[in-house]
């Protein structure tokens, strides 16, 4: 197929300027994290950063509890992403492959939790973790999400896409069910786990309500809910707020960055979001 | 050969941990959620009264309820049209796989993995009116100076704009799924016939993507109706209720004034709007408009 040059001038104009446009708001980010607190407040604004402080990263880390916030969201989201694949594989597997009474009844029952928004949760969540005396914890931020019936879900079409032989001959060999899943099947199945993971972590990376009010004292807050305390606090330090922004925006732009060549696959498989 | 009752046995030991813990921190909270809505607990003390639908009937004659609604509706409003029309752009420009393309739709996607609180104070920062780029982009072409936030009548529009940018992104890759499975030789038949590059997205491309336009168009309803972090980080509501919104209302009436079983109510109704939101969804596409 070839273009006219006047269209391809147009079109590659377009991109840039979107692509800039779009990026536009991330680099503003970075650059004003990089400004000394001064210069960010004078008018007109400073494009680029007169002095780099390079070191505006670093002590955001030691300013007041936001290195124990960035933390408290790394075990919490690393918690729950392990945990979400050790119960959603088996789960999966046996939607998937089991024969049992009851399964078709079970698997809807499974689906139709996407179908309750969190916020209907929220109040009866927080009641009854209060009387479990969990609030404030690590277990009140990360148990509850461990089951994910949209991973369960997504791991059942991929495994129903891998070729039963496969299986049937280790069956043949003598390894059982546990084995095969293990040695088998998971190993055949890493984009999907790589995608299960990835929406799993910017779910409870990007997670906001529900870590506001399941938490109390400074040092259980999640990066997230912290960044809001920061906002209140730090007055019109925007270097700091957006050194801290910057510093969320990382991990998650990492994991996606990781996972982008599996997405669309999986994606188009499932028809689904995270 | 392993026994029938044995593998009956595997297969309860393989989902049990996915049951149990959806049925207590799903289904029974959810179940609880609905019967709250029907007392008039406060959250605090032992005891409350059932009062049946009464918290439903205030709902529907609250001023607040009803303005979060509206505010609501008219995030949902601005954000998705916009949204949609970027990501059909955005899918059109980088749909032929080169080396800039795939770049620019890892730019284009890259707001969608930033979290909403990181988003929302990056916009506050740009939308400041003392040092705000935003302002500063106005005096240079001329245009007065604005407090997008504070004032009632640009603040819902500045919580939109963030979420269009955050949100487009992610439309495009749904939208891209769905132009892979467009039949090249249709494209080629219409070039033959002397359609122009504008004429083949507007009435093939863009056709052939209803099933894929509709989910986006659904999906971000359903987002729109739970948006909270926006509001909570970038105007709390305010200024004069302008931007309060469905979820900000629930948050307040069962975290901040107590008003649990009311609260629940607002979950229950919000939680029946999107249930019937999914399920035109999936009669919809699970039918007539898939062509693949």
């Amino acid at each position: 197929m070839r273009r006219s040059p006047a269209r391809r001038i147009a079109v590659g104009t377009l991109q840039v300027l979107l692509a800039l446009l779009v990026l536009f708001p991330i680099a503003w980010m970075v650059l004003t994290a990089l400004k000394p607190p001064s210069e960010a407040v004078t008018w007109p604004p400073t494009i680029l950063p007169a002095q780099w402080r390079w070191d505006n990263l670093l002590n955001v880390l030691d300013a007041g509890p936001f290195g124990r916030w960035f933390l408290n969201s790394v075990i919490v989201s690393v918690a729950i992403v392990l945990g979400t694949l050790l119960v959603g594989v088996p789960a999966a597997y046996a939607f998937a492959r089991m024969r049992f009474p009851g399964r078709n009844v079970l698997f809807l029952v499974v689906l139709s939790s996407l179908m309750i928004p969190g916020e209907v949760l929220l109040v009866p969540l927080f009641v009854m973790l209060s009387g479990w005396g969990w609030v404030d914890s690590y277990q009140a931020l990360i148990v509850p999400f461990v089951a994910n019936a949209f991973v369960v879900f997504l791991l059942k079409q991929f495994f129903e896409s891998i070729p039963r032989e496969l299986e049937e001959a280790a069956a043949i060999d003598g390894a059982g069910s546990f084995r095969i899943l293990l040695s088998i099947v998971v190993p055949l199945s890493v984009p999907a786990l790589a995608v299960s993971a990835f929406f799993t972590f910017i779910g409870s990376w990007n997670a906001y309500l529900y870590p506001l009010i399941v938490t109390r004292s400074e040092s259980m807050r999640t990066v997230t809910v912290g960044l809001s305390l920061f906002k209140s606090e730090s007055g019109s330090d925007w270097p700091m707020l957006m050194a801290a922004a910057t510093i969320i925006a990382v991990p998650a732009v990492i994991a996606f960055l990781l996972v982008e060549r599996h997405l669309e696959g999986t994606m188009a498989m499932s028809g689904i979001r995270g | 050969m392993i026994g029938a009752r044995r593998r009956r046995w595997l297969a309860l030991v393989y989902l049990a941990p996915a049951i149990v813990l959806l049925a207590l921190f799903v289904f029974y909270p959810a179940a609880n959620a609905v019967w709250t809505s029907l007392t008039d607990w406060n959250g605090i003390s032992r005891g409350y009264d059932v009062v049946w639908l009464a918290n439903f009937l205030r709902l529907v004659t609250d001023p607040e309820v009803l303005g979060a609604v509206r505010g609501t509706l008219l995030y949902t409003v601005l954000t998705l049209p916009v949204s949609l029309v970027l990501a059909f752009v955005a899918a059109l420009l980088v749909e032929r796989r080169s080396g800039a393309s795939t770049t620019l739709r890892l730019a284009f996607a890259i707001p969608f993995v930033v979290s909403i609180p990181v988003v929302s104070v990056v916009w506050l920062w740009i939308f400041d009116p003392n040092f705000g780029l935003l302002n500063y982009l106005f005096e240079l072409v001329g245009l007065p100076e604005q407090d997008w936030l504070g004032s009632s009548s640009t603040a819902m529009v500045a919580v939109a704009i963030p979420s269009i940018w955050r949100q487009f992104g992610y439309f495009m890759l749904i939208l891209l799924a769905g132009m892979k499975g467009i039949d090249a030789s249709l494209h080629e038949a219409a070039r033959l016939d002397g359609a122009s590059y504008a004429q083949r997205a507007v009435r093939i491309t863009l056709p052939l993507l209803g099933p894929q336009l509709f989910f986006c168009l659904v999906l971000g309803v359903i987002d729109s109706f739970q948006v909270f972090a926006q509001v909570d980080l970038m105007t709390q509501g305010g200024p004069l209720e302008s931007t309060n919104v469905i979820v900000y209302e629930l948050y307040r009436q069962g975290f901040v004034y107590f008003h649990v079983g009311y609260a629940c109510a607002i979950a229950v109704v919000l939680m029946l709007v999107l249930a019937l939101l999914t399920w035109v969804q999936q009669r919809w596409l699970g039918s007539k408009v898939f062509y693949q």
